[in-house]
């Protein structure tokens, strides 16, 4: 079942002094249950491709097809309900609130659910613990918390709606080796139980524990 | 709920900004009421002098000193239409306190502060025979505050105690009307040469003001036996008809002169006003407008910083699901929710002002226009508030800072 399916995505960006042509007619497709790298150097086009995939930008021209469904991007709260309940995200910064603690931070996806403050509470601290955060850090604020803690709060966060498909940009990017190695097998674990992963990376280590790769230059698939 | 929770979540992230800017902007906002209000006095008198002056057709007269009976001496005149006075008459006892009993010549004294229909004294059949009121069986009329007509309304009976010297007499009087403490009414407390309207109007306060018609004369004069010159004024206005030519006007003012009457023009007057309000605002303007500046535009600095921080946590929480409309909409609540203890204090200022009658303070008027000034400054933070979270979360967006990276 597809998934995912982009066709020749056009994204350019006008800066200052000058136009850059961020995506170049992107088009690839992702099954369910894929683990998809997509790997290219620096200003290639990536992170403009995840936030397009993401539902947090709008392509310039092509189509996205989502779930089987073409994503209209002018419909911005029903992308936020798509965003919320079947899409995960995982940052390089971990685009976490630092003032506020892990378990905050996991509930955030669930206050866009008509859930009540006390089952937020109880499915974040069990996406907490799926991912093996430890349990005696679970009020400690984000900004005490090391590099590898932050990474595990931002996957637990990801999967606290049950999504079906998880974004990571550079996931590792912050990450020691060993922390890098932990966030990997977590990220393997989810593949296995079925979820759908891209991996936006540009270390070739990361990509070669997915299970496809898509390589990208100058804002297209080469 | 859920939403609720999430939102004083944000407001708790200020936390010192948010404190800060609900003192700053409870400054700025009582400011701003502050100094409509001491713009609002001085209006307030030349409104009242322009109510009576009617495009000049008036003099102000002033006998130095003594008392003069104004009314004979012009009573010849057919361009005169009527002659305003306060006069001091004795001293009344009410409830076992004593206050001045002013006698008024007209209900015109009191401009348009009359709220109740008058009906020219109240009848009493047996006000003869009782041995209070005036024998034609009508009960002269008062006019007070507040303060001291407390629980009294416009008709209810009185009883009081006039003071001639030693004696005293019990007598009834009917309650014309009641107003606030506030209430500008014609005074005549002239202290200078040149006379203004916060010489000719006073706020009513512990006064109690009788109006002088034969239910007082009788009282006054054939009761208590009171000489007839306690009514007559020692200054007032006279004002005149609006078809009465300048010839037969100037015909009034020399016969004035001509007994040792002073007088100033309605025009000199209303030029005097505005230099005795231009200089009261100057006074009393300099510190709150500095106060209202300074408190406006730090106002508008912390919410701007405010907001710029907080665009970074919504733009956090969009990418989990919550959308455009909604990020603004948290931002902009979460703000509104912390400038509503100030609007709150503001608006309970003004209402208990209004309500109690204590609407002049120093030289500051409080009514419920000072809802409407404050009303504008609370939508002038309420557009900033908006203007900043729309460019600022912009700015801040998960996009924006991808763009920036390239």
């Amino acid at each position: 079942m597809t998934v995912l399916n982009v066709r020749d995505l056009h994204k350019t960006f006008v800066l200052k002094d000058m136009t850059v042509k961020a995506l170049d007619g992107v088009s690839f497709a992702v099954e369910k249950g894929e683990m998809v790298a997509v790997i290219g150097a620096s200003g290639s086009g990536k992170t403009t491709l995840l936030n397009i995939i993401g539902l947090l930008d709008r392509q310039d021209s092509g189509e996205l097809e989502l779930f089987g469904e073409i994503i209209d991007f002018s419909k911005d709260s029903k992308n936020a309900v798509i965003r919320n309940g079947r899409i995960g995200f995982v940052f390089q910064d971990y685009s976490l609130i630092a003032n506020e603690n892990a378990v905050f931070n996991v509930m955030l996806p669930l206050f866009f659910t008509k859930m009540p403050i006390g089952k937020m509470r109880k499915k974040a601290a069990e996406a907490l613990q799926k991912v093996g955060f430890p349990e005696t850090h679970l009020k400690n604020k984000v900004k005490l918390l090391s590099g590898g803690q932050k990474q595990r709060v931002a996957i637990a966060r990801a999967l606290v709606n049950d999504p079906d498909i998880i974004l990571a940009d550079e996931p590792t990017g912050a990450l020691d080796s060993e922390s890098s190695e932990t966030v990997m097998s977590l990220l393997k674990d989810l593949n296995a139980s079925g979820k759908t992963i891209i991996v936006i990376t540009h270390d070739p280590l990361v990509a070669e524990k997915c299970t496809r790769v898509i390589r990208m230059a100058d804002g297209k698939i080469v | 709920m859920s939403k609720v929770h999430l939102l004083f979540k944000i407001i708790r992230q200020l936390k010192v900004k948010a404190v800060l800017l609900l003192v700053i902007t409870l400054a700025a906002e009582a400011a701003v009421v502050y100094i409509a209000g001491l713009y609002r006095l001085p209006k307030q008198y030349q409104s009242r002098l322009s109510g009576i002056s009617k495009d000049g057709s008036c003099v102000y007269f002033d006998t130095l000193g003594r008392r003069a009976d104004v009314e004979s001496l012009l009573s010849g005149y057919n361009s005169v239409e009527d002659i305003l006075y306060v006069s001091y008459v004795a001293n009344l006892k009410y409830n076992n306190e004593l206050y001045y009993l002013k006698a008024v010549s007209s209900e015109k004294c009191f401009g348009n502060s009359l709220k109740s229909p008058g009906d020219n004294g109240k009848d009493t059949n047996d006000a003869g025979d009782n041995g209070t009121g005036a024998k034609r069986g009508k009960i002269p009329s008062i006019v007070s505050s507040r303060l001291i007509l407390q629980g009294d309304s416009a008709g209810d009976m009185i009883p009081a105690t006039v003071f001639k010297e030693d004696e005293q007499f019990d007598t009834e009087f009917s309650v014309r009307d009641v107003l606030s403490e506030d209430s500008l009414v014609m005074n005549f407390q002239v202290g200078s040469n040149r006379v203004s309207a916060y010489n000719i109007f006073a706020p009513c306060g512990k006064d109690v003001y009788v109006i002088a018609d034969d239910s007082l004369e009788d009282l006054l004069f054939e009761k208590i036996g009171f000489d007839r010159s306690v009514l007559y004024p020692s200054n007032g206005i006279v004002l005149f008809k609006e078809d009465s030519d300048r010839e037969s006007r100037l015909e009034v003012i020399n016969t004035l002169l001509a007994n040792d009457i002073g007088v100033q023009d309605s025009s000199e007057i209303e030029e005097t006003t505005r230099i005795v309000s231009k200089n009261n605002i100057d006074v009393f303007s300099a510190i709150p407008l500095l106060t209202m500046a300074l408190s406006l535009a730090a106002s508008f600095a912390i919410i701007v910083m405010s907001i710029d921080s907080e665009a970074k946590t919504i733009a956090l929480i969009e990418l989990v699901g919550c959308s455009k409309t909604q990020g603004n909409v948290l931002l902009i609540t979460a703000f509104s929710v912390i400038l509503l203890p100030g609007i709150l204090l503001n608006s309970a200022f003004i209402l208990t002002s209004v309500l109690l009658g204590k609407q002049l303070i120093d030289n500051v008027l409080i009514t419920p226009e000072s809802f409407l000034q404050l009303g504008i400054t609370v939508l002038a933070f309420l557009a900033i508030i908006t203007v900043s979270t729309l460019f600022l979360k912009r700015q801040n967006s998960h996009v924006q800072r991808v763009i920036e990276e390239i």
